[in-house]
């Protein structure tokens, strides 16, 4: 029987294409995820031409569809009870769990430097401001300070690993398991130890400081500049920890990521790869709250070390506030990520097999 | 509610519900709010898909979504009713 459809519509033609609905609206079509577009997308398309043909404005078109993209990804209403369609949902929930607080930490980086190494630019009123700079560490005192983080990092790396993942350990162990599941804990671990030990390294390196001032409109302009004490190449040692170990955490994501979405995975490494995921985010995040404690512990040095200087409040409350939000988004982000990740690995198993278990 | 108002008329498509919701309610929905409504409708069995070779699909009401709309739509008038019966008291 053929329905009865009020009101033909006088849209602009079958074709929804992006020059028909507009390449904003088309974009935003994109952000919808695939099992969604694979049953609403077509006709969705359709409706935004017509729509643009009655002289609906794409803008507000493109922000309601926007919505709705967010709305169909994280409620995942109407979802097909289709195993690899989960798995693919638990995929890009690992992605958000992890990489916004990856992607966020070269930002806290960033911010942390520009705040906490070099006070270039700032107006004060003019003065004599003293500057105390902290005596150096030598060589073998900082190989010593490196070693005890090191050791401290790696109880801990090893407590949380063997913590949360005892049963896979213990399976390995007792020779039921394979050997290669204990790899999979190897690149987050390593990327906690080496992010840890680059961001404790860098906040408790002993610095030495220059100044200089100039006068601009009677105020003056004083610039002082932290420099990472003793050998010149400790710079480059500390930048390049920081992102090799950013790097190694980004690719750790990616591969999880990757690897989690595979239809051909076994129900045990689904369960393990879910279980990395939520270490890594957690990793990601203890990281991006250190910056931040790294970032607020450089401002009450800065204060400390320098007379009348109520302008480090004022500029660092400001870039706390930056700190704060980005690290508060991405952990949001990260819990929310890790929980979907497992409804839906969960949901994954349960239709794969009959007798599912995360726990 | 609007969503299954609109399809108690009969079966529609995308935009046939967009302009019959303007037309007795005066709101205007926009395509993801829309789809986002009938997703959600039809993954609780309120509405289904009409087959169609159409790429416009059209919607229909279910039995049990005439059923959910009929209970919504009568509490909705009880409180309204109580609304406009204490208004008048008032007045």
């Amino acid at each position: 029987m053929t329905p009865a459809v009020d009101e033909p519509p006088p849209g602009s033609g079958p074709a929804a294409g992006s020059s028909s609905i507009g390449r904003l609206v088309h974009a935003t079509l994109a952000c919808y995820p695939k099992w969604w577009k694979e049953r609403y997308g077509d006709e969705l398309g359709v409706l935004c031409s017509d729509l643009r043909g009655a002289g609906h404005r794409p803008i507000k078109m493109a922000a309601g569809l926007l919505l709705g993209a967010v709305d169909a990804r994280v409620r995942g209403t109407g979802i097909p009870p289709v195993a690899t369609v989960h798995l693919e949902r638990a995929r890009w929930s690992l992605v958000a769990a992890t990489v916004p607080v990856l992607c966020s930490f070269p930002l806290l980086v960033w911010i942390v430097g520009s705040t906490g190494t070099t006070y270039a630019g700032l107006v004060r009123p003019a003065g004599t401001y003293d500057v105390t700079v902290v005596p150096t560490l030598g060589f073998a005192g900082r190989l010593t300070q490196d070693a005890v983080l090191a050791l401290a990092l790696l109880v801990v790396c090893a407590f949380m690993a063997l913590t949360v993942a005892w049963r896979q350990v213990r399976t390995v162990l007792a020779g039921r398991g394979r050997k290669g599941q204990l790899l999979w804990w190897c690149p987050p671990v390593l990327g906690l130890g080496a992010l840890g030990i680059a961001v404790l390294r860098a906040r408790m390196v002993p610095v030495v400081g220059s100044t200089s001032g100039s006068v601009v409109h009677g105020r003056t302009v004083v610039s002082v500049t932290y420099l990472p004490g003793g050998h010149p190449l400790l710079a480059v040692w500390l930048a390049l920890a920081v992102w090799a170990a950013f790097a190694l955490m980004l690719a750790s994501t990616v591969a999880l990521a990757v690897a989690v979405g595979r239809s051909d995975l076994s129900d045990e490494t689904l369960v393990t790869g879910v279980g990395i995921g939520r270490i890594l985010s957690a990793i990601t995040a203890l990281s991006a709250l250190a910056v931040v404690a790294w970032g607020l512990g450089l401002g009450l040095e800065g204060t400390a070390t320098h007379a009348s200087s109520a302008w480090v409040h004022s500029s660092l409350s400001a870039w706390s506030g930056v700190l704060g939000g980005v690290c508060v988004v991405a952990a949001l982000a990260s819990v929310a990520g890790v929980r979907q990740a497992r409804r839906s690995a969960a949901v994954a198993l349960r239709l794969r097999s009959p007798f599912p278990s995360l726990d | 509610m609007l969503v299954l108002s609109s399809l108690a008329g009969g079966p529609k498509h995308g935009y046939a519900v967009i302009q019959d919701i303007e037309a007795f309610a005066g709101v205007t929905l926009g395509p993801g709010t829309l789809y986002s409504c009938v997703a959600r409708l039809e993954a609780q069995g309120l509405v289904t898909a009409v087959a169609s070779d159409d790429r416009r699909r059209p919607y229909r009401l279910t039995a049990a979504g005439a059923t959910a709309l009929r209970r919504r739509l009568e509490e909705a008038q009880t409180v309204a009713r109580v609304g406009l019966t204490r208004l008048g008291g008032a007045g």
